[in-house]
């Protein structure tokens, strides 16, 4: 995976400090908070992975390995529901 | 602080200012105490009713309406459930776009999500509570054949075989998860719809994504058009949300003047327009700076055009007063028989459909209402 971007399926919408989503391959809706809602913020463009990672580490003073991994599992989970696709 | 004028600064919040559009004269800027607990359910209750969470929210988020904690988070709930409901909305609507595009049939989608992903900066402020899809007069027999068959039911029958083509504005369905979809052949029943001319309306119309999907709604200026309409003379209570929709049309100033005039002109629409742009006035406190709002302020409303919207939201207001009041715009005595008679005695299902019998009771019951018209309380149903 080289990065990421919004799935254009996905509906969504912001609600105050939450992301309320309704995914491709659910019928339940999701909510994203805090990092999750950052991160959706962040994706309004598709974005390399790496980008992401390094935005993230350098916005929350976190080494880049531990938010790598911490991305990859979020963005993997949000990909399997139909709200994120690899790019 | 009383909620009325709290209710119209929440569905006044956000209006893009931009120069020479609208001007807000004497409006206070900011509530800066919270509501009082009574005053505060009233505007939760109002706001729940019109739709307006997204406003609310986005009001309080600006700090324009100071608010408690616990107010806080009840208008986030509240907001919450509106947008989980519109979601839902939404992927319905791309279900079923979906499947009537692939059967050949043209589809524009008016107001609800058209308006939220077109008119507003953030979809999240325009809140809606049903689908509402335009269909051509040709095709609109086959689309709700098409509906049917994907689950959409229809509680009332047409009044005659003919009258979706001929005169109706719609009709109203439902569906199987109980999302209700309004299904429409022009933009009103009644003396306005029938001047509208239903061609224009896929001839000029613009394009938006959602889902992945790209869906047509209304162009700027039917679009404009049809916001006033729903405005002025959806409900004898105006929504605050459809008043809303006018202003923001207008203060985004994508219209063309020169061709909104002439469509206001053909379709008689002048008495609408100055409706719809002084209850902009009137609830949200905005003066509208546009040559058409001008010119329809100007208009001088003739007593069949007061009687004509007298139908929609007067006292007497009822479908029979609407098809009186439609007689003058209609050209012709063969068209006016058709349509007193599409209307007048409708088929023996639409009567039974409605709990009638068939036959001169019907009738008889029209022509009662049509002489007197039981004044009816204000804000109730048509």
């Amino acid at each position: 995976v080289s990065g990421w971007q919004r799935d254009p399926q996905a509906l969504w919408r912001r609600c105050d400090d939450r992301i309320v989503l309704l995914a491709a391959n659910r019928d339940d809706v999701l909510m994203l908070e805090g990092t999750g809602r950052l991160i959706w913020e962040l994706l309004e463009l598709p974005t390399p992975h790496d980008e992401l990672v390094a935005a993230l580490a350098e916005g929350f003073d976190r080494p880049q390995h531990e938010v790598d991994a911490e991305v990859t599992a979020f963005a993997a989970e949000l990909r399997t529901a139909g709200a994120l696709v690899a790019t | 602080v009383s909620a009325l004028p709290l209710l119209a600064q929440v569905a006044a919040h956000g209006l893009p200012l931009l120069a020479g559009t609208l001007t807000t004269p004497e409006r206070a800027t900011s509530v800066s105490r919270p509501p009082d607990a009574a005053t505060w359910m009233r505007l939760l209750r109002d706001v729940r009713r019109l739709r307006l969470s997204g406003l609310l929210q986005s009001a309080i988020a600006d700090e324009v309406l100071a608010v408690t904690d616990e107010q806080r988070q009840a208008a986030n709930e509240l907001h919450l459930t509106a947008c989980v409901s519109a979601l839902t909305l939404e992927r319905a609507l791309l279900r079923l776009t979906d499947t009537l595009e692939r059967a050949g049939i043209d589809v524009v989608v008016l107001k609800g999500t058209a308006a939220a992903h077109l008119l507003y900066p953030d979809p999240t402020v325009r809140m809606f509570g049903d689908n509402d899809l335009l269909f051509r007069a040709g095709q609109i027999d086959r689309a709700l054949q098409v509906l049917a068959d994907v689950g959409y039911d229809r509680p009332r029958a047409a009044p005659r075989p003919d009258y979706d083509r001929r005169f109706g504005k719609g009709a109203t369905l439902i569906g199987p998860d109980g999302d209700e979809l309004d299904v429409h052949r022009t933009l009103l029943f009644g003396s306005f719809g029938l001047r509208v001319d239903t061609d224009e309306l896929f001839a000029s119309t613009v394009t938006f994504r959602l889902g992945g999907q790209e869906l047509r709604a209304l162009g700027p200026d039917t679009g404009l058009l049809h916001a006033c309409y729903h405005a002025a003379l959806g409900d004898p209570m105006p929504r605050l949300g459809s008043v809303r929709d006018v202003a923001q049309r207008f203060a985004l100033a994508q219209h063309d003047p020169a061709r909104l005039q002439q469509l206001v002109d053909q379709w008689r629409a002048a008495p609408v327009v100055a409706r719809a742009v002084q209850l902009c006035v009137d609830h949200l406190g905005v003066h509208i700076d546009d040559p058409v709002a001008d010119a329809a302020r100007r208009h001088v409303t003739m007593p069949h055009e007061r009687r004509a919207i007298a139908s929609y939201v007067g006292s007497n207001r009822s479908h029979a007063a609407k098809v009186v009041a439609s007689l003058p715009y209609l050209d012709g005595v063969p068209a006016k028989t058709a349509f007193l008679r599409a209307n007048l005695a409708p088929s023996t299902s639409f009567v039974r459909s409605r709990g009638g019998r068939p036959g001169l009771a019907w009738i008889r019951r029209g022509v009662r209402s049509l002489r007197s018209g039981t004044p009816r309380p204000t804000g109730s149903r048509r």
